[in-house]
């Protein structure tokens, strides 16, 4: 079973509890989150959230152990969020032409969290924001990217060195605010 | 735990931050209520559901106000400007006989001729009157044709047979003969769900085709869903629906699956809206619509095609193969919806 150490963490070991809302509230949060991870995008985000939270209401009720819950909903996170992010790099350029710049986040310390996953692969960024955001363990990143543990551990090594290239940056430059 | 990477823990502790709003919550319930109903929408767990949802909003709205930088903006996610222009169309005034639009048609084409490659632009404008299933008539002068760069003869006419598409014209309303080409707009249902169902089911069985087939069309996969895409938007464009009509087609266009915000835009015209892309999963890619979000007009709609294959695709023995890659072929149609009204007899403008 994955750990979770949230305090808004679901208690999803009794069935009778996997309503709708509290499964619809849970995907969004989840999805929400490692969208932005993969995407960096905000409004990117909340739709892919958006998708997986239907796709998670109307289908939680096939889940035969509702303890898997968030792991399931962490699999078709990523997965949406990867589809996502492969048809966006297909539509960058024509979407940027003819349309204003999407809205920054609206939050400075989440603009500098998704800057410093900006320019890095999306499966890395998939693997940095399931271990640093959700806290998952390698076996749990692993069945949610679908790959081997092994393939893990590889994608969050070069994702940690360049995540602490890009905090470096970060300092050095004149404009962050610290 | 599975880190001490703290640092990495602190960089992305924002993300951690992120929670969905009551609204958000409250739009996948209803969709989800919408894609599976009827059957499994039992009303039994409807009142546990709606006092669920508010004490979880409450909680949410608690948990959104104590967000670094939290303040009340317009939904920018594709669902949420769909529900925001669904309640403004609900406040809309009653329409009367007609409804008038004045529409830019532009179709952009990639012309081939030998090795040469060309793209040129049609663009045409037409008025609309449209009663009741989209009888009516349109009025549009010869439109324009501009080429990126100058054409060679032989670009020149390879586009000719595309150019007739922006041919001078008066007569009835050129819906054509897709699948709304009879709808009755009063069977056009207030609830989005009904409307939902419907027009996947007319558009499944043809039964506003021109000629009803006497079988359900073979529809190629991803036909339907498109088509029920593209219908909800042709109505809400071009439609005399009621406001309460406009609320289930938006609701009908949020309940669809993919659907991708293109946050604030500018249309052709340089009018201000927020963009919604639609996932058109049968041929085409995307349906691209932008709505003003005072009005719950449809300012403008874009459709982008993929381009053809790179060869020519296999074809059964003794068919005639046509020239590779096509003379002609469409990448790009969008329609500007420059005026729309409401109006008591043809002829008449708002």
């Amino acid at each position: 079973m994955t750990t979770i150490d949230h305090a808004d963490a679901l208690a999803v070991s009794d069935a009778d509890r996997l309503t709708d809302d509290r499964v619809a509230v849970r995907a969004l949060r989840v999805a929400r989150r490692t969208a932005m991870g993969v995407l960096g995008d905000a409004e990117a985000a909340a739709d892919v959230a958006q998708d997986v939270a239907i796709t998670a209401v109307r289908q939680a009720d096939s889940l035969r152990d509702p303890a898997a819950l968030d792991a399931w909903l962490h699999r078709i996170a990523v997965r949406a969020a990867l589809r996502e992010a492969r048809r966006a790099e297909r539509r960058r350029a024509a979407e940027r032409a003819g349309h204003d710049p999407s809205p920054g986040a609206d939050d400075a310390g989440l603009d500098r969290a998704l800057a410093l996953l900006a320019g890095l692969p999306a499966r890395q960024r998939a693997a940095l924001t399931l271990r640093y955001v959700h806290d998952l363990p390698d076996d749990a990143i692993a069945r949610a990217l679908r790959c081997r543990p092994g393939t893990v551990r590889s994608l969050l090594s070069r994702g940690r060195d360049a995540l602490r290239a890009a905090m470096q940056d970060d300092h050095r430059s004149p404009d962050a605010d610290h | 735990m599975p880190t001490t990477d703290t640092d990495l823990r602190d960089a992305l502790a924002p993300l951690r931050e992120v929670e969905p709003t009551p609204e958000e919550v409250a739009r996948v319930l209803a969709a989800a209520d919408e894609l599976r109903a009827p059957r499994s929408l039992g009303p039994r767990r409807r009142p546990a559901r709606v006092i669920a949802v508010l004490v979880a909003a409450a909680a949410v709205v608690v948990a959104l106000a104590a967000l670094p930088g939290s303040k009340s903006t317009r939904p920018q996610d594709a669902h949420g400007i769909l529900a925001a222009a669904a309640a403004v169309a609900a406040e809309q005034p009653a329409p009367t006989r007609y409804r008038y639009t004045r529409v830019l048609d532009r179709y952009v084409y990639l012309v081939n001729a030998g090795d040469e490659r060309g793209r040129v632009t049609f663009e045409q404008t037409s008025e609309n009157w449209t009663a009741d299933a989209f009888a009516g008539r349109t009025v549009a002068p010869r439109g324009t044709a501009t080429w990126a760069a100058p054409p060679s003869a032989a670009l020149s006419r390879a586009a000719g047979g595309a150019g007739a598409i922006v041919k001078a014209y008066d007569g009835d309303f050129r819906y054509g003969d897709g699948p709304l080409a009879r709808v009755p707009f009063a069977a056009i249902p207030d609830d989005a769900a009904a409307a939902g169902r419907l027009l996947e089911a007319a558009i499944r069985d043809g039964r506003w085709m021109p000629h009803r087939p006497s079988s359900p069309p073979h529809w190629a996969p991803g036909v339907v869903d498109s088509e029920v895409s593209r219908s909800a938007v042709t109505l809400l464009a071009l439609g005399n629906v009621t406001g309460a009509q406009r609320q289930a087609l938006f609701g009908v266009l949020s309940s669809r699956p993919g659907a991708r915000s293109l946050g604030d835009v500018t249309d052709a015209a340089g009018r201000r809206g927020v963009g919604v892309a639609l996932r058109l999963p049968d041929f085409g890619d995307e349906l691209r619509v932008i709505i003003d979000p005072k009005t719950s007009d449809i300012l403008q709609s874009s459709e982008v095609l993929p381009a053809p294959p790179a060869t020519r695709p296999k074809l059964p023995a003794g068919v005639p193969a046509p020239p590779w890659p096509p003379p002609a072929e469409l990448a790009e149609h969008t329609q500007v919806f420059l005026r729309t009204g409401s109006v008591a007899a043809l002829g008449n403008r708002p």
